[in-house]
């Protein structure tokens, strides 16, 4: 298992993907921060700067792409990596421009297994 | 009251005694002997009801007994018609629809302006030769059963000689001498029934298209579904769907019409140039292809219009559309639809392709995932390794044939729904997979007969949009 202590936010409207992400992550002694929404991470973004981003897409409240907008904006998040875990297509993101910042690494299409997370997770810290 | 019903009756009679040839006041005044003042104001009085009518001749009036008073109306000219019959014929003639009166032999004895701006004025015309270019042996429009007295009224829906579809409402209007007239209201339809069939078809297509993808058809099935519907909606004469395949860059045609090579070749160098174009294009033959395809194109345009011509002329067609079928960010081919010499695709048809050609580019792209994850699944059956899947609290729901075969088992019903704790030494493993994420390690297993045997294991977390999945393992086909 990962020895890091890296910091991972997790971003997911749905409790159930939230607590069982977040649990699994600090299972793998990474430490946690959770968000509902967009206005929630962002506001968390101000407190602290994780390592990783972990960003579902298809969010009540403020769209993906105008999260990725105000990331874009803030100096401070510059080396912040992030991660879809979406239920869309990669293709439809790419459409939507979701795909065009450099600050975004992986992309993961729900459902998905935490195998494949973790180690999303881990090489996007070594791509510090 | 009475007294003037028999001054009527007696006047009408005296007209008749003197024939078809016509009373003048004279005549009539012999055999009703009235004052000539107190004649003419039941004569005005009577052809004002409808009874009776009169043709000028010279400075002299003969007077007939009216058969058909709405026909004699129509036979007089505007000087002629008091004011309620001048007020009546302009309502008649200026009604939005078409006001047609016939006599008993068929004869047309008014129409009004629409059904004129639809036919010509045909007054004296048979109808059925007017209307159908054809004498009424066959009649469909059931004014024949209307005139016979067969029925009182009709209502039909038939096509006329230009092909227009018409509304027919018509029934017997009698006249004072016992004889009917048929008076008919009759509408052009055809745009109506035109757009209800084509929604109809439209509709049909859709449930079709649906139908076709959830019952998971194969792209062939797919293809040649849509394309028989289609061409019910809008009337093509040749269509094509080409498949396009990225990884050897072929175009492969589902046509139900196989056409020569040289003409699948074209087909393949058009779809080809929608797909790299990425947007419909369409190529008319009577008009300048340039005015018709857009300058973006991928290709040399002397080679794509040579080959669209050669096209046009194999097949004698007057248009050739292109529609690229797209789902977002990924082409799986075109569809090309084709009209014959003096037959265009309306705005509508167009605009229709366009859209229909998203849901096609849909239902392939479905079709292909799932053809994909068909073969990526027959990986997992192949497989020599033992693959599970169990519900989060380590319930089975997945096994593969080497699973059943290691552990003992002939038919997976017999594993499916039991628990971890009947195949493993260890029941907590699951737990520490849901808190965890996976575990990988040894494990005792148990096989069906209660022997054991230690086996390699990974065990991962499967987390779908709203939560906990799935439990996956994989463990080791080598026996111990």
């Amino acid at each position: 298992m990962s020895t890091h202590t890296a910091t991972v936010m997790v971003v997911d409207d749905e409790p159930d993907v939230l607590l069982s992400v977040n649990q699994i992550l600090d299972a793998n002694n990474y430490r946690t921060i959770k968000a509902r929404d967009g206005y929630e991470c962002l506001a968390k973004l101000k407190e602290e700067v994780p390592d990783v981003l972990l960003l579902d897409i298809m969010m009540p409240g403020l769209t993906t792409k105008e999260l990725l907008n105000e990331i874009e904006k803030d100096s401070r998040l510059a080396g912040m990596k992030i991660i879809f875990l979406t239920a869309i297509h990669s293709l439809e993101a790419e459409e939507i421009g979701l795909l065009n910042s450099k600050r975004v690494v992986d992309f993961i299409e729900k459902p998905f297994s935490v195998r494949r997370m973790l180690e999303a997770v881990e090489k996007a810290i070594k791509l510090e | 009251m009475k007294v003037e019903g028999e001054i009527f009756n007696k006047i009408i009679a005296a007209i008749q005694d003197i024939g078809d040839i016509g009373a003048t006041m004279d005549e009539i005044s012999r055999r009703v002997p009235l004052e000539r003042h107190t004649l003419s104001k039941y004569l005005n009085q009577l052809r004002a009801d409808g009874r009776i009518s009169y043709k000028q001749i010279g400075r002299a009036k003969l007077w007939y007994v009216s058969k058909a008073p709405l026909q004699h109306i129509f036979r007089l000219s505007e000087d002629e018609k008091t004011y309620t019959e001048k007020i009546f014929s302009r309502i008649l003639s200026d009604m939005p629809e078409g006001i047609l009166i016939l006599d008993f032999d068929y004869n047309i004895l008014f129409m009004n302006h629409y059904l004129v701006a639809l036919y010509g004025n045909c007054v004296g015309e048979k109808f059925h030769y007017a209307f159908f270019g054809s004498y009424n042996d066959n009649d469909t429009s059931g004014i024949r059963e209307v005139i016979e007295g067969k029925v009182e009224e009709i209502e039909t829906q038939v096509e006329d000689k230009e092909g227009r579809i018409i509304n027919i409402k018509a029934r017997q209007v009698e006249n004072p001498d016992g004889s009917f007239s048929i008076i008919a209201i009759i509408r052009d339809v055809t745009d109506r029934v035109r757009n209800e069939e084509r929604i109809k078809n439209l509709s049909e297509l859709h449930r079709l298209l649906g139908e076709s993808v959830n019952r998971s058809y194969t792209i062939d099935q797919l293809c040649s579904t849509i394309l028989k519907n289609l061409q019910d909606v809008i009337g093509f004469d040749m269509g094509d769907i080409l498949i396009y395949d990225p990884v050897e860059e072929t175009l492969s045609s589902y046509s139900t019409r196989e056409g020569d090579d040289e003409v699948e070749d074209c087909k393949r160098i058009i779809a080809r140039e929608a797909i790299q174009r990425k947007e419909p294009f369409m190529f008319s033959c009577c008009s300048d292809l340039n005015a018709n395809t857009n300058t973006n194109t991928s290709m040399d345009m002397d080679e794509l219009t040579e080959t669209m011509t050669r096209m046009a002329e194999e097949y004698n067609l007057q248009e050739l559309h292109a529609i690229p079928l797209k789902t977002k960010g990924e082409i799986h081919g075109a569809l090309l639809i084709f009209t014959r010499q003096g037959k265009t695709l309306s705005d509508a048809d167009r605009s229709l392709l366009e859209g229909i050609s998203e849901s096609i580019a849909g239902g392939i792209a479905k079709i292909k995932a799932e053809e994909e994850w068909r073969l990526k699944a027959s990986v997992i059956e192949i497989s020599s390794h033992p693959i599970f899947m169990t519900s989060p609290g380590g319930k089975f729901t997945y096994v593969n044939p080497a699973f059943l075969k290691v552990w003992g088992y002939d038919e997976d019903r017999e594993v499916l729904g039991r628990s971890w704790s009947d195949f493993w030494a260890r029941d907590d493993i699951p737990a520490l997979v849901r808190e965890r994420g996976s575990w990988r390690g040894s494990l005792i297993a148990k096989r069906r007969d209660k022997s054991e045997f230690t086996t390699p294991l990974f065990v991962s977390l499967i987390i779908g949009k709203k939560g906990p999945l799935q439990l996956v393992g994989i463990a080791n086909s080598g026996i111990r």
